[in-house]
């Protein structure tokens, strides 16, 4: 008996199958951009269990921030397709997850912050509020600029920065399905019963997405161009997938897919037409030109029968709901802002290449290394200075 | 009584405009005037496409995508100037000259 109590990994019985077997699909790693996410993608290196205490975290924007987004993008991508050469038990590591739920507990008090307090409405008015949060947005359009000036660049890095929501596209809010009823429930299944292509593979949106990508000679490729993308970007995935994890905050998902829905037909619309400005063809543009005529009855469909019918059988969850739509609204704008931003000053809107894309390994490194120099058991003390 | 359209000659001349002969038309076969229409979409498209393949090059470092977009945009624009050639060809042919 004592021999068995004192062996250190899991008994047998625990991992009936394949023990130890190591994801072959899924993306390859990122490289690491700070200590945060240098920390996920070292320990993912080593088997699970080994993750121990880590100081809080503290001092960063948890929008702006490209290691905190990356750090958290790897933790969830676990929950989707996994990452190349990780160990799929990470998913649940006791040890992961305390570390995750400190950097989710930073990205939602930043959010907190930014939306203020949510006030609560009675459950036939969610509705309305909902509304008139969405005719209350503010934000520049990304939509009009690259249909009216956008450059053909511009509009390549668009779709790049879309890559990293659009090629999962309906997944995060599935998550919502087991954890609703009625009415709620059957309006989400119909929802994305269209976003998965009505059970044809080339008809997912997902699938059509990665159409717009093959047409503009880009990698289609689920995680192609993870390394390239910033916080803002990220972050518009990490909402999704943290609202879509946590059943705590199915009220919040709810309230993010109904305003994709509510917003995308005429931003859609203008995406098709800035595509064919630059003569891409009716196959790159199908997946705006979907959405255009689907968001139209999506929209309807989100608003009268998946927010009612929830708040009509968890009525408690309306300021959820309502802060899950002020979070999305903040991160597309902050996400527009940035591609923006950069574009005025001529520059790119991506990070700066990583790695070579010509699939000769890995390129030139970015300011402060690449994780492989940092050791699976170095915490902080290997890190390059710049990083602290 | 008028059933249908005038004819053209009807029209020029009820206009006061005096009747000159016609132009002869462009002797160019249908199936072939087809053809280039279809040549000069298809080389546009290439000159198009290329451009956006240099974009995509240019973003994603991929300097093998980019070199390829160069090409096919110089490869359209050459076969378009070759178009125009043809066009040009059978405008002065057309003309009797």
């Amino acid at each position: 008996m004592a021999a068995i109590a004192s062996r250190p990994i899991e008994p047998s019985w625990q991992r009936p199958v394949l023990v130890n077997e190591l994801e072959s699909g899924g993306p390859r790693p990122p490289i690491p951009r700070g200590p945060l996410s240098d920390t996920v993608l070292s320990m993912f290196q080593t088997p699970p269990g080994s993750f121990g205490a880590r100081a809080p975290v503290a001092g960063v924007d948890a929008l702006a921030d490209d290691d905190l987004q990356l750090a958290l993008y790897c933790c969830y991508e676990l929950s989707y397709r996994g990452l190349a050469g990780v160990d799929p038990d990470w998913e649940w590591d006791p040890g992961l997850l305390v570390f995750r739920a400190d950097l989710e507990r930073t990205l939602l008090r930043r959010l907190c912050d930014e939306i203020g307090p949510v006030e609560r409405y009675r459950p036939a008015e969610v509705g309305d509020a909902l509304v008139q949060l969405v005719a209350g947005a503010s934000g520049p359009s990304l939509s009009r600029y690259l249909l009216e000036s956008g450059t053909v660049d511009q509009l390549v890095e668009f779709c790049i920065h879309r890559s990293a929501y659009q090629l999962k596209e309906a997944d995060p809010h599935t998550f919502a399905i087991p954890r609703l009823a009625g009415e709620a429930k059957a309006a989400m299944v119909e929802i994305q019963t269209d976003e998965y292509g009505s059970g044809c593979a080339a008809e997912m949106h997902s699938s059509l997405f990665g159409a717009t990508l093959t047409a503009l000679g880009l990698d289609p490729a689920y995680g192609a161009y993870l390394d390239r993308l910033p916080a803002a970007t990220l972050a518009t995935v990490n909402l999704a997938s943290m609202f879509g994890l946590h059943r705590r905050w199915r009220g919040a998902l709810v309230g993010h897919l109904a305003v994709f829905e509510m917003t995308s037909v005429e931003p859609m619309a203008r995406y098709s037409r800035a595509l064919g400005r630059f003569g891409v063809g009716a196959s790159g543009r199908r997946f705006y030109d979907v959405h255009v005529a689907a968001d139209a009855r999506h929209g309807v469909i989100a608003l009268e029968r998946t927010v009612a019918g929830l708040v009509e059988t968890e009525p408690h969850l309306g300021a959820d709901l309502l802060f899950g739509a002020a979070a999305l609204m903040l991160v597309e704008d902050g996400f527009a802002r940035n591609l923006l931003d950069a574009w005025s000053t001529g520059c790119s809107s991506l990070l700066p290449q990583g790695l070579d894309v010509d699939g000769s390994g890995r390129g030139p490194e970015r300011a402060g290394g690449v994780a492989s120099e940092v050791g699976p058991d170095t915490q902080t003390a290997g890190l390059p200075l710049g990083w602290i | 009584m008028l059933d249908g359209s005038p004819t053209p000659d009807l029209a020029l001349s009820k206009l006061g405009d005096p009747v000159r002969p016609l132009r002869p038309q462009p002797s160019i076969p249908k199936e072939e005037q087809l053809m280039s229409a279809k040549d000069k979409a298809k080389n546009k498209s290439q000159q198009v496409a290329g451009k956006v393949k240099e974009a995509a090059g240019r973003a994603t470092g991929n300097q093998s995508l980019e070199r390829k977009g160069k090409r096919d945009q110089a490869s359209g624009d050459l076969k378009q100037a070759g178009e125009k050639v043809k066009d040009a060809v059978r405008t002065s042919g057309s003309d009797g000259r």
